[in-house]
C-alpha cells in the first residue's frame, strides 16, 4: 500500500492525518532480527574479550574499587558519546556496545566489592537498576533491549527463587503486558526509540521465564513453580487478553474471553506455558513474527523442560497437560462453531 | 494533509518502520497508528486472527495431548497394566492416522498426521522400556525417524520437518556415541561434527529441491539445517585451530567448504538473509578464534583478548551492514 492509498484509507475511517503529505517521508528499512541477533552476540563477545583485555593488561585492576569504578563510568561514557556521535555507523555501534558490556562487567566486580562477595540479591538489584538506568539512557536500540532482558533477569536473580519471585514475575508479566497494550500511545508521545527494545527485552526476559520454570540446575528448577507464581502470570495473561479485546464486537470479546479463561484454568500449574502463551499472542497481535516464532520455539522447550520438573509427580503433570490439550480443543470446535464461514488456512 | 495531495515520495509500500517513524514525529497519533498498522498488514486483521487462532488451537491441543500421553506412560502408573498402557498408545497413534486417511487434504489433517507422529516416539519408547529388547536409545530414533517418514511426506508441512530433522540428527549423534565410540556424547569427536554437517547438508538440499511441495511457517526447516551445518562447521574449524591432538587435515577443508558452499548458495542461487546471517555468524566466530589462536601462540595474550575482541567487533559490524543491504535490496526488488 502506497503513502496516498494509506492516507486515503484513513481518512475513509474518520482518521484524517492533520499533517503534509509531503512530511511523511519514507524511512530506511531497520535491520532484521537475525542482524540484531548477530550484531548481539558478537557485541558481547567483543565486550567480553576486552574486559579480559583489561584484567590481563592492568594488572590488579579488579583489585582496586577506585580504578574499578573510574574504569566503569569512562566506559559508559564513551559509549553513550560514541553512540551519539555516530548513530548510523555500525562500526562505532558495535564498539560501544563493546565497551558497555566491558563497563557493566566491571560494575557487577564493583557492587560484588563494595557489597560482599555473598551479598548477591543487593548485587542483583544494584545490576537491574543499573541496566534500567542504562535503557533509558543509553541511545541504541540493541543496547536498551540487551539491558531491558540483563534487567529482568537481575530482578530474578535478586529474588532467589524465594517468595519474592512471584511479584517480580508480576511486575515483569504486568509491564510487558501494559507495554504491548499502550505501545501506541507512548509512540505517539515520541518515545518508540524506548519502547519498542523494552517491549522486545521484556518479551525475552519473559520467554526465559517461561522455560526457566521447567528447567533443573542441580536437580532444582531455576525458577520454582508455585501457586503464587501461577497467579501471578495467569493474571497478566488474563488482564492483557482482556484488555486486547478492548473495542471488538462483543461476540468475538465473549469467545475470546472464555479461550482465554479455558487455557489459562488449564494451564495455572504450568506457569512457563502461559508465560510462553502471553509472549505469542502479544507478538502476533503487534505483527512481530520473528517473536512468534521465538515463543513457539520456547513453548515446545518448556514443555520438553516441564517433564524434568520435580515439582510434581509425571501423573500430576500429564493430567495438566492433558486439561491444557482439551481446553485448546474446545477452544478450536468453539470458534468453528461460531465462527463457520472463517478460514482456517493450512 | 490532502488525501489527494501530490506523492512526491518514491512509490514504495509503506512499512511499519514508516509509520513508527511518522507516529514518533507526531504526524499520527495512536489510532491513526494502530488503524494505519492494520492497513498496511503489519498487525493482523480479523481474518488473520481466526486463521492463527484456529491453526494454534488445533496443533497446540494436539501437541498437549501427545506430551501428556507421553507423561503418562512414562508414569508408569501401577493401576493400569501393560496392555491396557500399550493399548491406549496404539489408539493415540492409529486414531489419528485412520481421521488422516480419511480427511480432505487441510489444517485438520495435518494436525490428525502430526499427532500420529509424534505418538509413535512415546508407543516405541514404552515398547522398548516394557519388553526389554534390547534396543539402544538410538534405535528408537531411528525407528520414530523412519516409521513416521510416509506420514510427513503426505502431510508435506514444513513444522513437522523440522521435528523430524531434529529426531534424525538426535538419533544419529546416539549412534555414534553408542556405537562407534561407546562413551557419552562428545562434541570434541570430528565424527560428530562431520556427521552433523553431512545429513544436514543432505536435508537441505533435499528440501530445496522440494520446497514449493512443502507447506507452512516460512522456511523454518531449511533454516534449522543452515543452523546447524554452520555450527558444525564452525566447531570443525575450532577443532582444528584449538586442539593440536585431535587435528586433523581433513576438518579445514570440510568446514570451509561447508560454509562457503552454504554461504555462495544463499548469496548467489537463492538470496536467504537470514541463513547468510547464520553463516557470517559461524565465520566470525572462526576468525576470532583463528585471530586468539595465533597471537596466544605468539606469546601476546593480552593482545589475543583485545585484538579478537575488535575482530568481532569488526567483522560483525561489517556483516550487519552487509546483510542490512542485501535485505533493502530485496526488499526493493
Amino acid at each position: 500500500m502506497t503513502r496516498a492509498d494509506l492516507l486515503r484509507r484513513l481518512v475513509d475511517l474518520g482518521l484524517p492525518v492533520n499533517a503534509a503529505s509531503e512530511r511523511l517521508e519514507p524511512v530506511p528499512a531497520q535491520a532484521s532480527w537475525v542482524v540484531r541477533s548477530l550484531l548481539g552476540v558478537m557485541g558481547w563477545l567483543g565486550g567480553l574479550m576486552v574486559l579480559g583485555f583489561f584484567a590481563m593488561f592492568v594488572s590488579g585492576l579488579l583489585d582496586s574499587q577506585p580504578g574499578l569504578a573510574v574504569l566503569s563510568v569512562s566506559l559508559f561514557v564513551g559509549a553513550h558519546a560514541l553512540y551519539r556521535a555516530a548513530p548510523h555507523h555500525d562500526f562505532a555501534n558495535q564498539a560501544a556496545l563493546a565497551a558497555s558490556i566491558c563497563a557493566q562487567a566491571l560494575a557487577m566486580v564493583l557492587f560484588f566489592k563494595l557489597m560482599g562477595s555473598r551479598s548477591h540479591t543487593q548485587v542483583a538489584l544494584l545490576v537491574a537498576a543499573l541496566q534500567l538506568g542504562l535503557v533509558w539512557w543509553m541511545p541504541n536500540y540493541l543496547h536498551r533491549l540487551i539491558s531491558m532482558f540483563f534487567a529482568v533477569t537481575a530482578l530474578f536473580v535478586a529474588a532467589e527463587r524465594g517468595p519474592w519471585t512471584a511479584l517480580v514475575l508480576l511486575a515483569v508479566a504486568g509491564a510487558f503486558a501494559a507495554l504491548a497494550l499502550t505501545e501506541s500511545r507512548w509512540m505517539a508521545r515520541g518515545q518508540r526509540d524506548r519502547v519498542a527494545p523494552a517491549w522486545a527485552g521484556l518479551a525475552l526476559g519473559l520467554l526465559c521465564a517461561g522455560v526457566a520454570h521447567a528447567t533443573q540446575f542441580d536437580r532444582v528448577a531455576v525458577l520454582p513453580s508455585t501457586i503464587w507464581t501461577g497467579m501471578a502470570l495467569s493474571f497478566a495473561f488474563f488482564m492483557y487478553c482482556l484488555y486486547a479485546m478492548d473495542g471488538v464486537e462483543t461476540r468475538d470479546r465473549q469467545y475470546g474471553g472464555m479461550a482465554a479463561m479455558l487455557f489459562w484454568m488449564a494451564a495455572f500449574r504450568a506457569p512457563g506455558l502461559i508465560a510462553c502463551a502471553l509472549v505469542l499472542i502479544a507478538a502476533f497481535r503487534s505483527g512481530r513474527q520473528a517473536f512468534v516464532g521465538l515463543a513457539l520455539i520456547a513453548l515446545l522447550g518448556t514443555l520438553i523442560g516441564y517433564y524434568y520438573q520435580m515439582d510434581a509427580t509425571l501423573l500430576k503433570k500429564s493430567g495438566v497437560l492433558a486439561l491444557c490439550g482439551v481446553a485448546m480443543l474446545l477452544a478450536w470446535g468453539g470458534h468453528r462453531r461460531a465462527y463457520p464461514g472463517a478460514k482456517e488456512g493450512a | 494533509m490532502s488525501a489527494a495531495a501530490p506523492e512526491r515520495a518514491p512509490l514504495r509500500d509503506v512499512s511499519r518502520a514508516d509509520i513508527d517513524h511518522w507516529t514518533h514525529a507526531g504526524l499520527f497519533d495512536a489510532a491513526q497508528r494502530d488503524a494505519a498498522l492494520r492497513l498496511v498488514g503489519a498487525t493482523p486483521d480479523a481474518a488473520a486472527w481466526h486463521r492463527f487462532l484456529a491453526q494454534l488451537f488445533l496443533f497446540s491441543g494436539t501437541l498437549f495431548l501427545t506430551a501428556a500421553l507421553g507423561y503418562f506412560v512414562a508414569y508408569n502408573w501401577n493401576a493400569m497394566g501393560r496392555f491396557a498402557k500399550i493399548g491406549l498408545l496404539e489408539i493415540a497413534v492409529a486414531v489419528p492416522a485412520i481421521l488422516a486417511l480419511v480427511m480432505q487434504d487441510g489444517l485438520q489433517r495435518r494436525a490428525a498426521l502430526c499427532g500420529a507422529f509424534l505418538a509413535t516416539g512415546p508407543l516405541l519408547a514404552y515398547i522398548g522400556q516394557t519388553y526389554q529388547t534390547g534396543a539402544d536409545p538410538w534405535e528408537l530414533f531411528a525407528a520414530w525417524s523412519a516409521l513416521t517418514l510416509p506420514w510427513l511426506v503426505v502431510a508435506r508441512w514444513r513444522p513437522a520437518w523440522a521435528v523430524w530433522l531434529v529426531i534424525v540428527n538426535v538419533g544419529l549423534q546416539l549412534y555414534l556415541a553408542e556405537v562407534w565410540q561407546p562413551v557419552v556424547l562428545d562434541w570434541r569427536e570430528s565424527a560428530h561434527l562431520a556427521s552433523v554437517i553431512v545429513v544436514n547438508a543432505v536435508a537441505l538440499a533435499l528440501l530445496e529441491r522440494f520446497a514449493s511441495a512443502i507447506h507452512g511457517a516460512g522456511r523454518i526447516a531449511e533454516r534449522l539445517c543452515v543452523l546447524a551445518i554452520a555450527a558444525g562447521a564452525t566447531l570443525l574449524f575450532c577443532l582444528f585451530v584449538m586442539d593440536s591432538q585431535v587435528r586433523q587435515a581433513w576438518h579445514l577443508p570440510v568446514a570451509a567448504l561447508a560454509l562457503g558452499l552454504t554461504g555462495w548458495w544463499y548469496r548467489a542461487r537463492q538470496l536467504d538473509v537470514v541463513a547468510l546471517g547464520f553463516v557470517s555468524l559461524g565465520v566470525i566466530a572462526c576468525a576470532v578464534v583463528l585471530t586468539a589462536k595465533v597471537l596466544s601462540e605468539l606469546h601476546f595474550k593480552s593482545g589475543a583478548f583485545l585484538f579478537g575482541g575488535m575482530v568481532a567487533i569488526g567483522l560483525s559490524a561489517m556483516a550487519g551492514q552487509w546483510l542490512t543491504r542485501l535485505s533493502r535490496g530485496q526488499e526493493a526488488a
